[in-house]
């Protein structure tokens, strides 16, 4: 205990020493961004051995380097910070550098970037579906036992990168189909300062399309949905952590999906697997009636709130257990009885969208987006009781989810991608953004993404708190929901784009009296 | 229902956008309607397809800009090619005989600018070069053709463009110089 307290009261004051030391720095940025000051005239060791080291150091760190020269500077700056970190917190400047070394850059800031990835089967919607103030963001975090240390967060993405070239990527236009081109820069990560999955802006040159955020011991990455699913994501994270870690003196193994960010990308990994999935059998799909939506004003931010429900993960399957349900099943009935609370329609059906992991069906080690959906459909009139929907919910999607329907949905999406292949984007384009504005997410009520359960290394594990995942708002649905379990909790997030708190409180109640009662964390809601 | 915040404060500034964006809709689309029908009913030139046409270039150019590929060749040239097709329509619709020389005028003067655009911030827009290659192959075959079918009306800027046009298409084909397969793949991909 003592000893992890000496430990945090040393990183406090190594924070401090960092600050002061980034003002002063920040002062001589200003004084002349052209001529960067040498690293060892800013950074002061009372050894000259020290000061050689970290010379040679930062004189081998410019020759892998070849960004232009703010972003190069910027980049070695980063250096510069963690190194701070390091020597304010007591960590030898052997170790520093050792932690630090410049071949875990690999040669990805010193090639240039020839190389580009079509976009995958699902991807090819959500350029088309964007709008300026809608974007398919999807959101991972992780909460650590301890506050983030940004310099080292900022270094572990500079290294970790590398390891995931499909994300290092820009979207751009080309003559028929959206492509992601390989982007050469500094990959940076931002203090989080408002609600999540917000737009990510993607039109400038070099942009990247996703973010990582650091708020208090909250760690958070973002994607824009072109770029992968929440599998491909995960991984992101979790190779994130344990490169963060790593930089913080904490080795772990590369299993449990951590990738190790010193090897070599495998093929499979970029792969396109939708190409892959056996095209015999019908095809059937995107249509469908429109569903009833629940209550409430949208709002014109979305999401305008996002709550989590932390709850006990081994009651939550005991009490799925109990009632003869999977745990999606069980939390989709509760979101139906849940919805039926929050809308005043008295006909119509509910339809719920619930994203199906192809690789369940189709192992595959890729990165990219490898999964479909399906919809959950109920009449109104019948949802009363969540015990009562479980046995129709179970059967809809040991039906809608078996591997024939999402053979099915995925031969339509490559027929259809099949046949507007050499109609000129400029033309798809409009026509493409017309159809989804119409259909849109009229055909669903809401959404439930389960990522499972989520495993660590034992190393990061215990140095872990918890994860959620959010999806970014739906376009008319007034709520979506994710779940996710790491260790034994179990956090159902809930997207709002409604300030309408019957949902989220109907679904609360229902927890309660099933003996979960959560707790609950989110943002502030911002009304319109 | 107690909920504990563990974000921080957001900020509204974001949310007035979309309201605006959908003002500015219901705006435009009443104006271009209540044109057509004027002009309709007022008979004579059709003024109105050149009022519809800026409506629709003040929407996508400073409205409802590109949210992909917003840099400043691929604006510039946007701009270009819809100025292009607005001086065309005064040409059809209210004065003729002009817009071959003028258009042309236009392109060989923008395709020069490109260039600058290109070479002024290299290493960042060698990536941008579709739109590049867009203007250049469609100034190219519009004055060739109107070189065949209008030649009476032809003065020297026309085949001054072409000859632009076809150094700007070598530049590009240049700049993507050791890649070009590759560049051209990935533009005119199908997949």
């Amino acid at each position: 205990m003592r000893k992890k307290e000496a430990e945090e009261k040393s990183n406090l004051i190594a924070r401090k020493a960092v600050m002061s030391d980034r003002k002063a720095g920040q002062k001589s940025r200003r004084k002349g961004e052209k001529n960067r000051t040498s690293p060892d005239t800013r950074l002061s060791f009372a050894d000259e051995a020290d000061k050689q080291k970290v010379a040679l150091f930062f004189d081998d760190l410019e020759c892998r380097i070849t960004l232009p020269r703010r972003e190069k500077n910027a980049l070695i700056e980063d250096f510069e910070n963690a190194l701070r970190f390091y020597v304010a917190s007591g960590v030898t400047v052997d170790d520093a550098l050792e932690r630090l070394d410049a071949k875990n850059l690999g040669g990805f800031y010193s090639r240039p970037s020839n190389t580009w990835y079509a976009l995958d089967n699902a991807a090819r919607i959500y350029p088309f579906s964007m709008k300026h103030d809608y974007m398919a963001v999807f959101r991972l975090s992780a909460y650590l036992k301890e506050d983030v240390v940004p310099e080292i967060l900022q270094m572990a993405l500079t290294f970790t990168i590398k390891r995931f070239p499909s994300f290092a990527t820009t979207v751009k236009k080309g003559f028929f189909w959206h492509y992601l081109d390989a982007t050469k820069r500094r990959y940076i990560v931002e203090p989080e300062t408002g609600i999540p999955c917000q737009p990510i802006r993607i039109g400038h040159s070099g942009s990247q399309s996703f973010r990582v955020l650091y708020y208090r011991n909250r760690i958070s990455a973002e994607f824009f949905h072109i770029l992968t699913d929440g599998t491909g994501g995960m991984c992101f994270l979790k190779t994130l952590l344990a490169e963060y870690f790593r930089l913080l003196g904490i080795t772990s193994a590369c299993d449990n999906g951590v990738l190790p960010v010193n090897g070599i990308v495998s093929p499979g990994e970029i792969a396109n697997e939708f190409q892959n999935v056996h095209p015999e059998g019908s095809a059937s799909g995107f249509f469908d009636k429109a569903a009833v939506q629940y209550g409430g004003k949208l709002s014109r931010l979305k999401p305008c709130r996002v709550i989590h429900f932390k709850i006990d993960a081994a009651s939550l399957k005991a009490v799925a257990d109990r009632k003869g349900a999977t745990v999606t099943a069980y939390i989709l009935s509760l979101m139906f009885v849940a919805g039926r609370r929050a809308t005043d329609a008295m006909d119509g059906d509910f339809s719920i969208q619930v994203p199906v992991n192809m690789r369940k069906f189709y192992p595959s080690e890729t990165l990219r987006n490898f999964s479909m959906y399906c919809a959950i459909r109920l009449p109104l009139a019948e949802i009363c009781e969540p015990d009562d929907l479980i046995p129709e919910v179970m059967r809809q999607l040991r039906e809608k989810a078996s591997c024939q329907a999402m053979n099915e949905m995925v031969n339509a999406t490559n027929r259809l991608i099949k046949a507007i292949r050499f109609i000129p984007l400029f033309l798809k384009a409009p026509v493409a953004r017309q159809v989804y504005g119409f259909l849109g997410d009229r055909i669903f009520s809401s959404t439930l993404s389960n990522l499972g359960v989520v495993s660590l290394p034992p190393e990061l594990s215990e140095r872990t708190e918890s994860m959620d995942f959010v999806l970014g708002a739906a376009l008319t649905n007034r709520a979506s929901c994710s779940i996710v379990t790491f260790e034994n909790c179990a956090t159902l997030s809930v997207s709002k784009n409604t300030a309408d708190p019957s949902f989220e409180e109907a679904l609360y109640e229902l927890l309660c009296r099933d003996g979960l009662a959560p707790v609950v964390e989110g943002s502030e809601l911002i009304a319109d | 229902m107690q909920i504990n915040i563990s974000y921080p404060k957001p900020q509204k500034r974001k949310s007035h956008r979309s309201l605006i964006i959908d003002i500015l809709k219901s705006s435009f689309q009443f104006a271009a309607i209540l044109c057509a029908v004027i002009n309709i009913w007022s008979g004579g030139k059709v003024w109105s397809a050149i009022v519809i046409w800026s409506l629709y270039m003040i929407w996508t150019l400073l409205v409802y800009p590109d949210m992909i590929e917003y840099n400043r060749i691929s604006q510039f040239t946007k701009v270009i090619i819809q100025s292009c097709i607005m001086l065309i329509l005064i040409d059809v619709f209210i004065v003729s005989g002009w817009a071959v020389n003028v258009v042309s005028i236009v392109c060989f003067s923008s395709l020069i600018a490109v260039c600058v655009l290109l070479y002024t911030d290299f290493e960042r827009q060698r990536r941008n070069l579709l739109p590049m290659i867009h203007l250049s192959a469609l100034s190219l075959i519009i004055l060739v053709i109107m070189m065949i079918t209008a030649r009476d009306r032809v003065r020297w800027q026309v085949p001054v463009t072409c000859v632009l046009s076809f150094a700007a298409l070598v530049v590009c084909v240049k700049t993507m110089s050791g890649n070009l397969r590759n560049e051209l793949k990935k533009m005119f991909h199908t997949i």
